[in-house]
C-alpha cells in the first residue's frame, strides 16, 4: 500500500484491508481520539491479549482509560446481541436470570422485571446513551470526578448479560468469546478497576477462553 | 347589503386607529367622517402599513447600529485594558528600579557619608530619565478613569512625543524599549476597531480604511457608497464617515457636528452643506499653517494640536493613491489624486494643500445629500463617536511611525508614512472583511448548527433522512444503524435530557458504510462491511426507545445476500413506483441492482466494471488490470436518463451503465490525474437533480464535474484542503455541499460554482474528518453531517 500511513478505510477497499494499518504508539497520536484509536488497535490486533488492552499505559488518565474501555464494550456488545436475539427471546427467557439471581430493568424510570432479552438490549442502550450523554460525558478528554460513579455500574450491568449468556445460552457465549474475547476482556476490567467481589463473579472462571493474567494488587489503588 | 356590511366592517377597522384624520388628509376625495370608501380604507390601511414598515425598517437600523457600537465599545475596552495592564507592568518595573536605584543610593551614602540631603533627589531623578518619570504619572492616572482617558491620554502621548524624552519613544513603541509586544496589542486592536467599524456590509468594507482618509479630507470614496444600493448600510457608513471626519479635524470637530446634524434635520438641500464645506476648508488651511509652523525641528515648541493634524495631512495625500489603487472605477476620483498626485512632490507648500482640500470639499455636497438620508442617526452617530472614536483614531499615527520616526519628520515626510498607515489599515481590512463574511452578519442567510446528535459508539459512515418529517437514520461503525426523531428537538426545552435514537438497528456484526431510505420513509437500507444489505422496517417515531424489544421482528424486512465484499454504496432508484430497484456497489467489484419489492426480493442484475460479463472483452480487460484498481466506490443514479446509472471507481473513472442492457454507455474520466493509486480515486458522486451533471469526489481534494451526455469535465476545483469524502447536492439543484476529512463543511453555489460558505465541524479519528453530508430529500434548508467523532449534526438555512 503506497499511502499506508493514511489511516482512513476509504471507499472501494476490500473486507481484509479494513483498518489494517500498523500500530502506532499512543504518544505519537495527536488525535482527540488517540485512546479509542488505540484501544481499537490493540482489539484488533489481539483480542485475547487483555492485559495490553485493559491495563492503564503510563502516562494515561486511568479515568478516560476507563471511559473508552467502557465505550468499547458497548460497541462490541452489539454484535453478542445479534448473536442472541435469534436465542434469547421472550418465550425462552421471560426473566432476566443467571444462577439462581434475578435482575430488575434499570433502563426504565422504575426499575421493572424485562425479558431477558429486553434487559440486555435496554441497559447496553441506557449505557450508550449514559456514555453519551453531555452531562455526564461533555468531553472526551477529560472525565469529570461526579460522573465516575457511573463506571462501575454500567460495568456490573454489562457483566450479567455474560453471566445470563453463560447459563442459559452457553454455545452463543462460547462462540462469541471464542472470536471477541470480550467476556474476558470485561472480567478482567472488574478485577484490575476492583468493580466487583471475587464471589458476585458467578460466571466460572474457566469461561474465558485466554489466561488471565494475575492482578498485581500491591501497585493499585483502588478509586472505588 | 353586503356593500354596506363592508362599510362597517372598513368603519370599524378605521374607526378605531388614530389614523382617522390621516386618512381624510390624505385622501382628499374622502368627504366626511360617514364616508368611507372600501379603495380610501384599503389605501388608508396600506399607508398605514407602508409606515410601519418604514418605521420597523427604521427601528432595524438603529438596532444594528447600537450592536456596532456596542460591539465598538467592548473592542475599545480590551484595548484599554490590554494596553493598562502593560502600562501597569512597566510602572512596577520602573518603580522597581528606582527603589534598587535608591538602595544602592543609600549604600553609597553610607560608605561615604559625605554625601548632602539635597542631592539624594538629584541622584534618583538622575537615575530614570525625566521623561518617564513624568510620563508614567500621566497614563497611571488616566488609565483608572477610562473614558475620559482614553481621550486625554493620546494627547499626552503627544506631547510627550515632542518633548523628545523616553515616553515618547516608548510610546512611539520604538524598539528602544523593547515593547514589541505593546505594538502588537495595539495592531490587533487597531484591526478589531477597522474590523467593528466594517459592520455595514457592501460600502463598509471601504469605509474604515477610509478612517485615515476621511479623517482628514473625508470625501475621496463616495465610490464605495454610490454602489451601495441598500439605504441602511450607507447610512451606517455615511454615519461613520461623518464621525471619523469629526475625529479628524479635532478640534473642529464638535462644531462641524453640530452643523452638520443641524443640517440634516433642517433639511436643507443646497445651501447649508456649502457652509460647511467651507467649514472645512477654513480649518484646514489653519491646520495646515499650524504644520508647516511645526516643520521647524524644534518640537517642543510646537503645540499638540499641530501635532493632531500633522498625521492627518499625512493621511490626505496617501489615502488617495490608494484610491487609484483600489477603486478604478472611481474614476472622476482617480483623476483628482493623480492630479494630486503629480503635486506632491511641492507637497511641503501648505498652499497645495489647501488646494487639495477645496477639491475634496467639491465632493461634499452629494455626500450631504446622501447624509439626508439618515439625518438623525448620522446625528446621533456622530455625537457618540466625536468622543469615542478620536482616541482609536488617533493611534493610528502613532503606528504609522513604527521605524520610530519623530512625529515632526513625519510631518515633512507625510507621504511615506502615511501610505505606510495606509496600506497596512487596508490588509487590516481586508481581513476583517474576510473574518466578517465567515462569522458575522446576523440578518445574512447562512447555513447554522442547530443540533448535535450523540448516541453512536464510533464513525458514523452515512446519514439519510426520511421525507416523513422528523425521522432521522445514522449508519455507523459500531455496527448499528439508528433512527432518530428530530422532530422533538423543536419542542424540547433545554431541561429536558438529550435526545435518544428511537430506535438502534442492529443485526450486522461489521461497520456500516451506506445508508439508503425510501422515499415513502417506510423502508430504509444498510449496507455493511460484513458484505450484506440489510432491509429495515422503519419504527414509528413515536415507539417508546425502552419498550419491550419482543416485536421487532417486525422491522427486520430482508437481507441481501450476494456480494461477497464490503458493500460501499448503495442508492434507490428514484421512482419506486414503476422501478423497484436498488443499486449497490460492493469492493467485490459488482454493482448489483436489486429487487426492492416486498416478498420479491431478488437480485435483477450484477455489473461489472467490464460490463455485463465477468470477463469481457480483451481490451478492456487489460485496462482494468493496468490499474488493478477497478473497485467501484460510489453509486447513484443519472436523474436526466433513469435508466442510467453512473458508478466511479478507485480508478478515478465513472462509468455509466445503461441498468435494462448493462451496457457501458459512457466514460467520464479527467485526464492526467490517475496514477496508479487510490490517491486520486473518487469518493463520492453524485448526480444532479434536473441538470445533465455528475459530481466527483476526489482523494486529492478535487471536486469535479462532468457532463453525462458528452462525458467531459466541465470544472474540476479543488474544494479542500484534505480528501473529499463526501457530496450531495440540495433537492432545488442550486447548492452543492461537500465534507472533507479537513473536517469542513463546504457550500458551493452550482450556477457560480463559488463557496458561499464554510463550516468547520467535527473531530478527526485517525485520518478520518466528515464522512457524510446530506440534504433533506425534500427540504433544501435543511442538512446534516456526520464523521468520524460518532457525532451527527444538523444544520438550517436561515437568519437565526
Amino acid at each position: 500500500m503506497p499511502q499506508a500511513q493514511v489511516l482512513r478505510n476509504r471507499p472501494g477497499i476490500r473486507h481484509e484491508d479494513w483498518s489494517q494499518w500498523p500500530t502506532i504508539p499512543l504518544e505519537q497520536m495527536e488525535s482527540t481520539f488517540s485512546v479509542q484509536q488505540y484501544i481499537q488497535n490493540m482489539v484488533r490486533h489481539d483480542a485475547s491479549d487483555v492485559k495490553k488492552i485493559v491495563e492503564v499505559p503510563e502516562g494515561q488518565d486511568r479515568d478516560l482509560w476507563r471511559y473508552e474501555l467502557l465505550r468499547q464494550v458497548c460497541q462490541d456488545l452489539n454484535n453478542f446481541v445479534v448473536l442472541l436475539e435469534p436465542e434469547c427471546t421472550a418465550s425462552s427467557c421471560p426473566e432476566m436470570k443467571a444462577l439462581e439471581w434475578l435482575y430488575l430493568c434499570a433502563g426504565h424510570p422504575n426499575p421493572q422485571q424485562c425479558s431477558a432479552l429486553d434487559y440486555i438490549i435496554h441497559t447496553l442502550d441506557s449505557a450508550t446513551a449514559l456514555l453519551n450523554s453531555q452531562k455526564y460525558f461533555p468531553s472526551r478528554v477529560s472525565i469529570p470526578p461526579t460522573s465516575l460513579k457511573h463506571f462501575s455500574n454500567v460495568t456490573r450491568r454489562l457483566y450479567r448479560i455474560f453471566a445470563h449468556a453463560w447459563f442459559h445460552h452457553r454455545e452463543v457465549f462460547t462462540e462469541f468469546e471464542i472470536e471477541s474475547h470480550l467476556y474476558a476482556r470485561v472480567l478482567y476490567m472488574i478485577k484490575y478497576f476492583d468493580i466487583m467481589p471475587d464471589d458476585a463473579l458467578v460466571v466460572p472462571a474457566d469461561a474465558c477462553m485466554t489466561d488471565l493474567p494475575e492482578i498485581d494488587r500491591s501497585s493499585m489503588v483502588s478509586d472505588e | 347589503m353586503s356593500g354596506s356590511a363592508a362599510q362597517q366592517a372598513s368603519r370599524g377597522s378605521a374607526g378605531i386607529s388614530q389614523g382617522t384624520t390621516v386618512l381624510n388628509d390624505s385622501n382628499g376625495s374622502a368627504t366626511g367622517v360617514a364616508t368611507y370608501t372600501l379603495p380610501g380604507v384599503l389605501h388608508f390601511l396600506q399607508v398605514e402599513w407602508r409606515k410601519f414598515e418604514r418605521e420597523r425598517n427604521e427601528w432595524e437600523i438603529e438596532r444594528a447600529d447600537l450592536k456596532a457600537r456596542i460591539a465598538l465599545l467592548e473592542g475599545e475596552r480590551r484595548g484599554m485594558e490590554n494596553l493598562r495592564t502593560d502600562l501597569m507592568r512597566r510602572v512596577k518595573m520602573l518603580e522597581y528600579a528606582l527603589r534598587q536605584e535608591r538602595n544602592k543610593f543609600t549604600k553609597l551614602r553610607q560608605e561615604k557619608q559625605t554625601v548632602s540631603p539635597s542631592s539624594e533627589d538629584a541622584v534618583a531623578a538622575a537615575t530614570q530619565p525625566n521623561a518617564v518619570t513624568s510620563g508614567m504619572s500621566a497614563p497611571t492616572e488616566n488609565v483608572p478613569t477610562l473614558p475620559e482617558a482614553v481621550l486625554s491620554a493620546p494627547s499626552n502621548y503627544g506631547t510627550l512625543n515632542f518633548s523628545g524624552g523616553g515616553m515618547g519613544t516608548l510610546l512611539n513603541f520604538s524598539k528602544g524599549y523593547g515593547h514589541v509586544r505593546s505594538k502588537e496589542i495595539l495592531k490587533n486592536y487597531l484591526r478589531e476597531m477597522s474590523y467593528l467599524l466594517t459592520t455595514s456590509t457592501t460600502g463598509g468594507n471601504v469605509s474604515p480604511s477610509v478612517n485615515p482618509k476621511t479623517a482628514a479630507s473625508g470625501n475621496e470614496d463616495p465610490s464605495g457608497l454610490e454602489s451601495t444600493a441598500d439605504p441602511e448600510a450607507l447610512g451606517r457608513v455615511i454615519g461613520k464617515r461623518e464621525a471619523a471626519r469629526a475625529r479628524g479635524t479635532l478640534p473642529t470637530a464638535r462644531q462641524f457636528a453640530a452643523a452638520a446634524s443641524e443640517e440634516s434635520a433642517s433639511e436643507v438641500i443646497q445651501g447649508e452643506p456649502q457652509r460647511v464645506i467651507t467649514k472645512i476648508k477654513r480649518e484646514t488651511p489653519a491646520a495646515a499653517e499650524h504644520t508647516e509652523g511645526s516643520k521647524v525641528p524644534k518640537v517642543d515648541t510646537s503645540p499638540p494640536e499641530a501635532q493632531e493634524n500633522a498625521p492627518n495631512d499625512a493621511r490626505i495625500q496617501s489615502p488617495e493613491e490608494a484610491v487609484e489603487g483600489k477603486e478604478p472605477a472611481v474614476k472622476s476620483l482617480v483623476d483628482k489624486a493623480s492630479n494630486q498626485d503629480s503635486k506632491k512632490p511641492k507637497d511641503k507648500q501648505g498652499q497645495e494643500r489647501k488646494e487639495s482640500r477645496v477639491n475634496d470639499g467639491r465632493l461634499t455636497p452629494d455626500e450631504m445629500q446622501e447624509l439626508k438620508l439618515t439625518p438623525e442617526k448620522v446625528s446621533k452617530v456622530m455625537s457618540r463617536l466625536e468622543g469615542k472614536g478620536a482616541h482609536a483614531k488617533r493611534k493610528s499615527p502613532a503606528e504609522a511611525k513604527p521605524g520610530g520616526i519623530p512625529s515632526v519628520v513625519a510631518n515633512t515626510l507625510s507621504l511615506d508614512g502615511g501610505l505606510a498607515t495606509l496600506t497596512l489599515n487596508e490588509d487590516d481590512v481586508d481581513e476583517g472583511a474576510k473574518k466578517k463574511g465567515s462569522a458575522k452578519p446576523a440578518n445574512q442567510k447562512i447555513w447554522r448548527p442547530k443540533a448535535v446528535l450523540r448516541n453512536h459508539m464510533d464513525s458514523i459512515r452515512a446519514v439519510a433522512f426520511s421525507t416523513n418529517d422528523g425521522a432521522l437514520v445514522t449508519a455507523s461503525e459500531d455496527n448499528t444503524a439508528k433512527l432518530w426523531n428530530i422532530g422533538k428537538l423543536e419542542d424540547r426545552s433545554k431541561m429536558l435530557p438529550e435526545l435518544e435514537p428511537v430506535y438502534t438497528f442492529r443485526g450486522h456484526t461489521e461497520p456500516l458504510t451506506s445508508l439508503a431510505v425510501s422515499a415513502d420513509g417506510q423502508t430504509c437500507y444498510t449496507g455493511s462491511v460484513d458484505a450484506t444489505i440489510r432491509v429495515w422496517r422503519i419504527p414509528p417515531l413515536t415507539r417508546d426507545p425502552y419498550a419491550s424489544y419482543q416485536n421487532t421482528k417486525q422491522f427486520k424486512l430482508h437481507t441481501y445476500v450476494g456480494h461477497s465484499d464490503v458493500v460501499w454504496d448503495m442508492k434507490l432508484h428514484p421512482l419506486q413506483q414503476q422501478c423497484p430497484w436498488l443499486a449497490s456497489v460492493s469492493s467485490d467489484g459488482a454493482l448489483k441492482i436489486w429487487n426492492t419489492t416486498p416478498g420479491h426480493w431478488q437480485l435483477r442484475s450484477t455489473l461489472w466494471y467490464e460490463n455485463a460479463n465477468r470477463g469481457g472483452t480483451n481490451d478492456v480487460v487489460k485496462e482494468a488490470e493496468s490499474s488493478g484498481l477497478q473497485n467501484p466506490t460510489s453509486v447513484d443514479w443519472v436523474y436526466t436518463n433513469l435508466n442510467r446509472i453512473a458508478v466511479s471507481y478507485q480508478n478515478s473513472i465513472v462509468k455509466i451503465f445503461d441498468a435494462e442492457t448493462g451496457q457501458e454507455t459512457l466514460q467520464c474520466r479527467h485526464d492526467g490525474t490517475f496514477d496508479n493509486t487510490t490517491s486520486g480515486q473518487i469518493n463520492k458522486v453524485v448526480c444532479h437533480p434536473t441538470l445533465p451533471l455528475l459530481i466527483t469526489a476526489h482523494e486529492d481534494r478535487y471536486i469535479r464535474i462532468f457532463d453525462t451526455n458528452t462525458g467531459q469535465c466541465a470544472h474540476s476545483m479543488v474544494a479542500h484542503q484534505d480528501s473529499v469524502s463526501a457530496l450531495d447536492i440540495s433537492p432545488d439543484g442550486l447548492t452543492l455541499v461537500s465534507g472533507g476529512h479537513d473536517c469542513s463543511i463546504r457550500w458551493w453555489d452550482l450556477t457560480t460554482r463559488k463557496c458561499v460558505q464554510e463550516y468547520t465541524s467535527h473531530r478527526k479519528k485517525n485520518d478520518e474528518g466528515i464522512w457524510a453530508v446530506n440534504f433533506h430529500p425534500e427540504a433544501s434548508n435543511c442538512m446534516a453531517s456526520a464523521g468520524a467523532d460518532a457525532v451527527c449534526k444538523l444544520y438550517s438555512f436561515g437568519t437565526a
